[in-house]
Formats: structure tokens, sequence, C-alpha cells
């Protein structure tokens, strides 16, 4: 990238490295680069002179100092820093994504130590599950949205969960309020609390997430279309928000096996309540239906009982009574 | 790492910088201070510019050490009061500046 512009080798790579790891200092940076301490030192010298001039305008040839640098002329050069820095990254997960499927007849899932990777297409995301599950120990936390799984699917899935509880990891999954309309699955589902595992249930979920021990957590980069794409994250930051994120969804989920408790003569049904909270964004119909995992018929079922609930004839008069009467909490 | 600009005006002599002036300011670096190297621009115009490589990712802070550093490199050779600090600076390190075709926004 930086050779066009005229930048030896060395002070490119030193470049590169600094952008892409900001916490490195000389020793990192040759540790990184393979270049001796002396080399690395001229690099920096070089790159200081870089930032010291420029071609003045209309003759390249005769050098003016930087003038007086605007903090918002900073921010803008930290800003492009930062997008390198992330296209490296980019870089780099496509790289570690091609060397994972490689390494993936071994059994060494932590070969690649990159802390994003991008899985492309179901295969590539199945096979990294199926790795998650050989390598988790304690425990795995699941958010699992959409509607009903096929019956093959569930079947399917069961010698891996007793195989997995057998090793003593615990297995906690939230699952939509909605699923408990469809018998399979709540069988299924009281398979699973009958194994030892924990089934909760949400009225909408954020996006379909595992996270494994805390450590490793994977999820659809897309979350409208799961089969598209996923993420695998290791970045301790982000599991440490992600499992906080789990918790607190887990905490106000119902237990699956519990039965939903039914209202208070005022008040909405969870579900009511969140299907509410979507209108009130500007969510359609259909959105509803897809967040909640229930069919836009069901949807449109919900928005009626809804505005009967709140005595309304218009959706309209439903939005204000619903703030008149503080459905919105704050 | 980043890099802090110390832009220095000379005296009215038109002195040069002592040349060595990037080892003082090493020997002046404490641990907190993440000196990492110094590279100077003695002959930089309009002013001499000695740039220093900070151990730091915050900008600020780095700013802020860089000008302590060259303070203490005074206080030690109280000679050096005759170049007056202009500013302390992260510059634009943007080789992109240097293309053929100037970059100039």
């Amino acid at each position: 990238m930086l050779d066009v512009l005229g930048l030896d080798a060395a002070t490119d790579a030193v470049y590169r490295e600094m952008l892409a790891h900001p916490d490195d200092g000389v020793t990192e940076l040759c540790r990184r680069t393979g270049l001796a301490e002396g080399a690395v030192h001229t690099a920096l010298d070089r790159l200081s002179e870089m930032a010291l001039i420029r071609p003045a305008s209309g003759d390249a040839r005769r050098l003016h100092a930087v003038r007086p640098h605007l903090a918002m002329e900073i921010l803008l050069a930290r800003k492009q820093a930062e997008v390198a820095a992330q296209q490296q990254q980019l870089e780099e997960s496509r790289a570690a994504a091609v060397r994972l499927i490689s390494e993936f007849a071994g059994d060494d899932p932590e070969a690649s130590r990159d802390d994003v990777e991008h899985l492309r297409g179901l295969d590539n995301i199945r096979d990294h599950l199926a790795v998650m599950n050989k390598a988790v120990r304690s425990e795995l936390m699941t958010f699992a949205p959409g509607g009903p799984q096929t019956a093959d699917n569930m079947r399917n899935s069961r010698p891996l969960t007793q195989e997995l509880l057998g090793r003593g990891v615990a297995i906690r999954t939230i699952y939509l309020d909605s699923i408990r309309n469809d018998p399979a699955t709540v069988a299924h589902a009281e398979w699973l609390t009958s194994v030892g595992a924990q089934v909760r249930a949400v009225p909408t979920l954020p996006n379909r997430m595992i996270i494994a021990d805390r450590r490793v957590a994977i999820m659809a980069t897309d979350c409208d279309d799961t089969a598209d794409g996923a993420i695998v994250i290791r970045t301790p930051g982000v599991l440490a928000t992600l499992c906080s994120l789990f918790e607190t969804t887990w905490q106000a989920a119902e237990p699956f096996a519990a039965p939903v408790q039914p209202p208070a003569e005022d008040a909405l049904t969870p579900q009511q309540h969140e299907a509410l909270r979507l209108l009130a964004q500007g969510a359609t119909d259909e959105t509803v239906a897809k967040r909640l995992g229930v069919s836009p018929r069901t949807a449109r079922r919900i928005s009626t009982a809804l505005m009967a609930h709140l005595d309304a004839r218009s959706r309209f008069q439903a939005g204000v009574h619903a703030v008149q009467r503080g459905l919105f909490g704050d | 790492m980043l890099l802090v600009h110390l832009t220095l005006d000379p005296p009215p002599g038109g002195e040069p910088l002592p040349h060595d002036i990037g080892s003082l300011l090493r020997a002046c670096a404490t641990r907190e201070d993440g000196l990492e190297h110094v590279s100077v621009h003695a002959a930089a115009a309009p002013w001499p510019v000695v740039g220093v490589f900070l151990g730091r990712t915050d900008l600020a802070s780095a700013e802020v050490a860089a000008e302590r550093l060259w303070r203490r490199a005074v206080a030690r050779r109280p000679r050096l009061a005759a170049w007056r600090l202009r500013r302390a600076e992260a510059p634009l390190l943007r080789p992109e500046l240097l293309r053929p075709d100037g970059g100039e926004t």
C-alpha cells in the first residue's frame, strides 16, 4: 500500500505495525517486523521526518514545515490510522478464516489466535460450531431467536447436548416466547430441562449468538439472515460486554418450564409489551413478526389485541393511550 | 506508541541545537514517560524540531509527557532555556501527503 508512496520496506512495515498495535514499543516492533533494533530506530527517524515536511504546492522539491495543527486535523489523521488498522485487521481475519478452514481437520481450535474472524456461509458456520462444541469446557450461553426448529434438528442435537452435559458443561439457552406455541419445541425444551440444561424465554432477542466459556462468541453478521455469515469474537472486552448482555437478558427471562404468568387485569403480556415497544420505534407488522418469531398474521392479531386492550380505534390513538397509561416507562 | 514533535524557537544568535540533545532527553526520561525513540531534526525550517516517540496511546497524555520531558531537560541543562518551546504536539503522520499528486485537502 505504502510502497507506492516511496516508503522503504522497513519504514512501511514499522508504520503498519504501529497503526495496528498502538501499544507497541520498539521491542515489540522489532519482534513483529523481524527487523533489528537499529533498523526500527532508523524507520522511526524517517517517520518523524515525514511528519515534519510536505511538498509545497506546485513544487515537490521544495519542502515546507507542516503548519500548526488544528485539533480537527489530528483527529482526522487518527481516524485514518484507525481505518487503516481496521482494514489490516480485516485482511488478517480473512487470512485467519482461510487458515482455520485448512486446519479444521486438525484438533486444534486454538490454532488461530486472531481476535475476530468472519465466517461466510452456513457450512463454515456449522464447521466452526462443531469445533467450538468440541473445545468448550465449562459453559455454553445461547440466544436462540427465530421460530421453532425442525423436529430433525432438535432430535439430532440431543446426543451432543448429552455429551456436553456429561462433560460438566453448563448449558443455558434463551428462546423466544413464541416457541411456546409449538408443541414439538416445547417437548424439546422440556427434554433439555429434564437432562439438566436450563431454558428460558423472552419476547425478543437481538441476534443469534453462542458464547463458549466466556472466551469465544459466535454471532450472526446479519440478524435478519443468520445463515448468511457469522463473526467469531475472542476480544476479552467485547466478550465481557456480551456476557453481561446475556446475564441481563437471562435475569429478565421467564423459566421455560413455568407457565407464563397470567397478566394482571390491567397489564400487558410481555409479548404485547414488546410488540408495543417495537411499534413505537416505527416497526412494521412484518418486522414485529420477525422479531417476535411469529407469523405476520399472529403479529396482526397481537396488534389487534393490543388496540382492544388500549381501548383505541386507530394505531395513533393506541399510541396516545399507551403514553397516557405510562406504558413506555421512562 | 505516539510521536510528539517538540517545536523550538532558536535563540536570536541562530545557534544550532546541542548535538547531544537526543541523549540528553533520553537521560532525562523516566520510566513513566515511556520514551522509546528520539529523532532530532535540527535543520528543519522554519524551526528546529525534536520528535519523541512515547509508549502511550492517549494523545493528550503523550503531549503533556513530551512537554514535561523537555522541561526536565532544561532544568538539567539551563542553557537550553534559550530555546523556547513553541509547542509540543502530535504531528500528522500522513504519508499520503507525500504523494506526487499532492493529496492536499
